[in-house]
């Protein structure tokens, strides 16, 4: 390498907002601990009826245990242009500048907290409900577009429905 | 988490500073590179098996995706200032090394495409020609011709 290359080389990058790791790694896909599936089973005296209790044991874990959930904690778009998220459920955020967010998408809840500012939403359909909480009210949908502005003026809503 | 998604996590967190370069070099907007970053990571983070080299596969998905954002709302008429290096280092960056920063960025933004992106993958990217190759889907002899041309270029602007 040449002087030249080194030289440039040497030169400090931008570097990215501290909000990626955020963005990037919320999206890993969420899995449930794996059971004790494929342990080597010795004693054959029990025979079927402790393999069946086994299963059963399994199938009550599977049922029972807490359903995956990616959780966000707030964090605030301080750029002067909107950000995209893009949601472990395939939902797609248009955050303003200045809006506070957070958001937790699991296999039993969806929702977005909108603490302030504005949002736009594209909410992916066929995964059940999805709440936008705002400190004015609420709004529920089942898969749409739509933009929603959270004010400290706003006054609270009144009515509440549902969207599809 | 799945194994593949484990590698690509880490190869997240080892090389997130070139694959923002790479991206910031296509976009040439710092909010679009972070776009790019994300929704490469989101396609990632979703495939069913592992590419042979997933490192080279994972610098062509942000690729790919900071083209994709390109395509759909181009770079601002404003000139990126100073392109994929930090603004301003405070006192510790001399006059000169300010002055030589800015240069280099110029003369950047004034080669091609494949002459820019190549350098930018090749210098600050951390990858090597072989992989470049690879991810542009070229044979390596026009990935050398690129950079080379591309640094020849340089030399000759810097040098004005």
């Amino acid at each position: 390498m040449e002087e030249l290359e080194v030289r440039m080389k040497s030169l400090p990058l931008r570097r990215p907002s501290s909000g990626l790791d955020a963005r990037v790694l919320s999206q890993i896909p969420g899995e449930r601990q794996a059971g004790a599936k494929g342990r080597p089973w010795h004693c054959r005296r029990w025979g079927w009826g402790l393999a069946a209790a086994v299963g059963v044991l399994l199938v009550l874990y599977a049922w029972l245990s807490p359903p995956t959930e990616v959780c966000v904690p707030a964090w605030r778009n301080s750029s002067a242009e909107p950000v995209h998220c893009v949601l472990a459920d395939g939902t797609r955020l248009r955050v303003f500048p200045d809006a506070t967010v957070a958001w937790k998408i699991g296999d039993q809840t969806r929702w977005v907290e909108l603490y302030e500012g504005q949002v736009e939403f594209d909410v992916a359909a066929g995964r059940g409900l999805f709440a936008v909480r705002t400190p004015s009210g609420r709004v529920e949908v089942v898969g749409t577009r739509f933009q929603v502005k959270a004010y400290r003026s706003d006054v609270p809503l009144r009515n509440q429905g549902k969207q599809s | 988490m799945t194994r593949l998604n484990g590698a690509l996590e880490r190869i997240y967190r080892n090389h997130r500073q070139p694959l923002y370069t790479c991206a910031l070099a296509v976009t040439r907007c710092p909010q679009r590179a972070e776009d790019a970053l994300q929704e490469a990571f989101y396609r990632l983070f979703r495939l069913e098996r592992a590419p042979d080299n997933l490192k080279a596969y994972v610098f062509r998905a942000v690729r790919n995706a900071a083209v994709d954002v390109v395509r759909r709302s181009p770079p601002p008429s404003e000139p990126l200032s100073p392109f994929i290096f930090a603004p301003d280092e405070g006192p510790r960056e001399t006059a000169e090394q300010s002055e030589f920063k800015r240069r280099v960025a110029e003369a950047l933004l004034t080669l091609s495409d494949e002459e820019r992106e190549t350098i930018v993958q090749h210098l600050w990217g951390e990858l090597r020609f072989q992989e470049i190759a690879q991810l542009r889907e070229v044979p390596l002899g026009t990935v050398s011709s690129w950079y080379r041309r591309g640094i020849e270029k340089l030399r000759t602007r810097l040098e004005e």
